[in-house]
């Protein structure tokens, strides 16, 4: 097992009371596997993923849990080994490229960034200009391999000369930099055109296949999602409430709310049935109903909803949190 | 758009106004709750309504005719200190004047300078800004790069030399200062009623054939009015202290005149053994551009949140 | 490429001098009370000699458009007359007195860069701590308070309370400094005086503070609040998930983006500098160019105010443009 997540709690103190952004999830992720992980906005994806890299925005601090990632616990560790493991264990891409580069660096220092950081040419032999010809080829190599043409010019250019679609391969240049066991990916195509969102997930997919890194990916898209993933989380109000394979959920959601994510996908085949969206909204974080947090907006409601609901292992990896499963 | 049925009933108009009226009326409710809950803005407002209550009631309240010299009590130490009067309460100057009834008739002075210079500078400049947004063309142009050669001049830079030219005193002073000050203005105008110019607001006015004036001043004008009277206030502080730096250097309101600036600078003569003079004159400044700007930054807050810096 | 943008700006600053030279010159012929009309009306403590030099010197018995001529001719040659009450020209009184403003400005602006851009930044990352609070709250005050207040009561309290630090001019009278440039730190640096150097460093506190506070108010404010709205960014983010350490996520990702919006303001702040730099000298008996012109005011050497207000006119355009430049290296978005 890469990376075994138990209990993760994050949690933000605001004036009104602390809202559960993240409330006892709990994901396994195997070397070079790609798991979803999929949900509404302000679910408590992103700030999952912010977790595992222990960068949880203020007010908000993980309360609870453990990250065990090669066999250590990241939420032990000292803030230092945090951040030397950040971009060289783990490495994360951001929803929406064109703020995520910044804007006063060119483009091919910031990736060559990564790698001094990390002193990835660091051996003593090398003196600085060697080193530097070093990073510098390295860059223009990860640049070719994003998809980025023309690598010796657009080294020299800025985040603003570039376009959304290669702003995001260059991001992904920079997380592939120090070949990370894991790559963390929040929304990355959301921000993009159609066209280009097939790119760089087939992108993501080649990474994925040529360096074996494993990629865990949010996405509010259920249909993306099950393109790329193999095993999908399926996360509402800070809880996983359904897990399993990308085939099993897709064929077989258990999840009432699985069930209408599913029917809420547009689908061109003319012979579908019509979208159902699901009724209500998005609980209110800091108050949410102290039983199935799902129970507003569930059909299937009854009485025994009103408690908290446990995850139920229905094995090989299934796992749901419903009362209508044993 | 051609179907929409003209309306020139005067009723409907009155309606209308009175509409709006009442909602003017809502805001202004709705702005004094929310300067409630904004310490600073209203510490600032209740400070800064303590000051006008003085310029107003100034006759009345001073101890002694401000520009009364008595010899016999020059250079005297304010009231608590050995060798102070009770009835000169902050002291006096080097001719005996009262200081305290000096700093009370220097409130008038101070504000009515404040508030003479910007409301010429908002008439000026919000007109002139408001043509030259609306209409652009070659006045525009002029206006423009006129503006832009004054703001090329440093502030103070600007008023010294006018002043120098000009002579001392109140009325060059107003004209000194808002020769510049309109600039503040027009700008903001300008760039606001550019923007403003194409909403819907103003289109639906020109497709109902509302005159240009009327779109310019009942329509657009009260949208852009929160902006202004942001700038205004705070403008008000530093106008306060554009006055007291000429008078401070003699080209402003001249001794024996009760403006703050020169009192400073009177004082400055005697800093080893009346410190008092200087040091209290001052502080008047500092309070009164404390509660300007900070009820200024409190109507920014409420008025003009695009203004505001994130705090 | 970056020559060309260069020469450019350079060449935009061209008709802005113009326009100042007319506006300076609008302004001495043309509103009421102008000394001319002085001159001509209240002779009294203006010798019939001195008109007659005006006259000759302003070509005032030509008419108005004439006058300009000759105005903006002279302005091009650099001739800006002679004072009356010196007898010398304007320009050389003027590079007289300019090391000592300059170097009274450079000081300021040390003071104030030095003190606000770290404080902006500490603030912002410590948004609403203590630290916050209390240098907002002093900043505040920097904003509101009068120059010449302020060097009033530095003066009070450094030199006339706790006799430390000197009330007035740039360095004491026991001490001889060989005078090279002018810049008497410079010069006693050049010439190994340390004992100058530390009485010029001593004079230079007090006025530099007063005239960099401002400053530093409001650079602090707009650093602060730009290096909060930066801090949002996701590209901040970023660097921390590149494994960037915090300092350097600050220092290096932050903050140079936060000081595109603070070098404008930077740049219309040395206007204030140039401004209150009248009321520093003052105030401090510093012998430069403020002081010059204010002495020059009550005498009514008008030639002598004319040239230095016109001086300081430029030099706020010249510190524009250099900033301006400036800008097109720190904003990318606008170089090329």
């Amino acid at each position: 097992m890469l990376l075994e997540v138990n209990n993760l709690q994050t949690y933000f103190q605001t004036s009104r009371g602390s809202i559960k952004a993240v409330d006892g999830v709990s994901i396994k992720l195997e070397q070079g596997e790609i798991l979803g992980l999929v949900g509404e906005s302000g679910c408590g994806k992103s700030m999952t993923l912010l977790s595992l890299l222990r960068l949880v925005p203020h007010p908000g601090a993980i309360v609870g849990g453990e990250i065990l990632f090669q066999g250590g616990d990241l939420l032990k560790k000292s803030s230092r080994e945090m951040t030397r493991m950040r971009g060289r264990d783990l490495a994360m891409i951001f929803q929406d490229p064109m703020t995520t580069l910044n804007p006063v660096f060119k483009v091919g220092e910031q990736i060559r960034e990564s790698l001094r950081i990390h002193n990835i040419f660091n051996q003593s032999r090398f003196s600085e200009r060697k080193r530097l010809k070093q990073e510098k080829e390295r860059v223009i190599q990860l640049m070719e391999e994003t998809g980025i043409p023309s690598p010796m010019d657009r080294y020299y250019e800025y985040p603003h000369q570039f376009s959304g679609g290669m702003q995001q391969r260059a991001v992904i240049a920079i997380a592939l930099s120090c070949e990370p066991k894991i790559l963390l990916a929040d929304e990355p195509t959301t921000a993009l055109d159609v066209t280009i969102q097939a790119q760089i997930l087939n992108l993501m997919e080649r990474i994925n296949r040529s360096h074996g890194m494993a990629v865990i990916l949010v996405t509010h898209d259920l249909g993306v999602a099950a393109e790329f993933c193999r095993r999908i989380a399926v996360m509402y109000a800070g809880k996983i409430i359904e897990q399993g394979l990308t085939d099993e959920i897709i064929e077989n959601p258990l999840h009432p709310y699985t069930q209408g994510l599913l029917r809420s996908i547009p689908h061109i085949v003319p012979d579908k049935p019509r979208l159902r969206p699901i009724r209500g909204t998005v609980p209110d974080l800091l108050n949410l109903p102290p039983g199935c947090t799902f129970l507003p907006r569930c059909d299937y409601a009854v009485e025994v909803c009103k408690e908290p609901q446990e995850m139920r292992d229905l094995g090989n990896g299934r796992l749901v949190r419903c009362a209508r499963y044993k | 758009m051609s179907q929409v049925q003209v309306s020139t009933d005067k009723t409907v108009l009155r309606e209308y106004y009175l509409l709006r009226l009442r909602l003017a009326g809502i805001n202004f409710l709705q702005f004094i709750n929310k300067l409630r809950r904004h310490p600073a803005g209203m510490t600032g407002l209740i400070v800064l309504l303590f000051f006008v209550f003085i310029a107003v009631a100034d006759p009345l309240i001073v101890p002694h005719n401000p520009k009364e010299v008595h010899l016999e009590d020059k250079l005297l130490p304010p009231a608590w200190m050995e060798g102070g009067k009770s009835e000169y309460l902050l002291g006096t100057d080097q001719l005996g004047m009262d200081l305290f009834s000096r700093i009370i008739a220097g409130t008038r002075i101070s504000l009515l300078i404040g508030v003479l210079t910007v409301g010429i500078s908002i008439m000026i400049g919000t007109t002139l800004g408001m043509l030259s947004g609306y209409y652009r063309g070659t006045l525009d142009n002029i206006l423009a790069r006129f503006a832009d050669l004054l703001l090329s001049f440093p502030w103070l830079i600007f008023a010294i030399f006018t002043m120098a030219v000009i002579g001392p005193g109140f009325g060059n002073l107003v004209f000194a200062l808002t020769f510049k000050g309109w600039v503040g203005f027009f700008r903001l105008v300008r760039g606001e009623v550019l923007s403003e110019k194409t909403k819907e607001y103003v289109e639906a006015a020109r497709a109902l054939g509302q005159s240009h004036f009327k779109i310019m001043f009942q329509e657009i004008l009260p949208n852009i009015m929160n902006s202004i009277i942001v700038l205004g206030t705070l403008r008000i502080g530093f106008m306060i202290i554009m006055e007291a730096s000429l008078s401070f250097l003699g080209l402003g309101i001249q001794y024996p005149e009760p403006a703050w600036g020169s009192m400073v600078n009177v004082g400055r003569n005697y800093l080893l053994n009346a410190w008092w003079i200087s040091t209290f004159s001052g502080l008047a400044i500092l309070l009164l551009v404390l509660a300007i700007n900070m009820f200024g930054e409190g109507l920014r807050d409420i008025l003009d949140p695009r203004l505001r810096r994130i705090e | 490429m970056q020559a060309a943008k260069i020469a450019e700006r350079i060449l935009i600053a061209i008709p802005v001098v113009i326009g100042i030279g007319i506006i300076i010159f609008l302004i001495m012929r043309l509103t009421p009370g102008d000394p001319v009309d002085i001159m001509m009306g209240q002779a009294g403590h203006v010798s019939a000699r001195e008109i007659e030099l005006l006259t000759e010197q302003w070509h005032l018995n030509e008419p108005l458009h004439i006058q300009l001529g000759y105005f903006l001719r002279d302005l091009a040659r650099g001739d800006l007359g002679t004072s009356f009450t010196k007898g010398r020209p304007v320009w050389d009184l003027i590079k007289g007195a300019l090391p000592a403003t300059l170097e009274l400005a450079l000081g300021a602006a040390i003071f104030a860069l030095l003190l606000a851009i770290p404080i902006g930044v500490i603030s912002a990352v410590k948004q609403n701590s203590f630290i916050d609070r209390a240098s907002m709250t002093v900043a505040f005050f920097g904003i509101c308070m009068p120059v010449f207040y302020l060097g009033i009561i530095l003066m009070l309290v450094f030199s006339v309370k706790m006799g430390v630090l000197p009330t007035y001019g740039r360095i004491s009278y026991e001490v001889m400094l060989h005078k090279v440039t002018g810049f008497y730190m410079l010069d006693s640096i050049i010439t190994g005086n340390w004992a100058a150097l530390g009485s010029t460093l001593k004079h230079l506190i007090l006025p530099s503070i007063t005239l960099g506070f401002p400053m530093a108010a409001i650079v602090a404010r707009v650093m602060r609040s730009s290096m909060l709205e930066v801090l949002r960014n996701d590209y901040v983010v970023m660097a921390r998930a590149k494994g960037l350490r915090e300092f350097s996520v600050i220092v290096k990702h932050a903050m140079r983006n936060a000081m595109i919006p603070t070098v404008t303001v930077i740049g219309l702040e040395i206007g204030m500098l140039l401004g209150g730099n009248m009321i520093v000298e003052t105030v401090f008996s510093w012998p430069g160019l403020g002081r010059l012109v204010v002495n020059s005011i009550f005498v009514r050497d008008y030639p002598l105010v004319q040239g230095v207000v016109m001086v300081y006119a430029f030099t706020f355009v010249a510190a524009n443009l250099v900033v301006d430049i400036l800008y097109t290296y720190i904003n990318p978005k606008i170089s090329i």
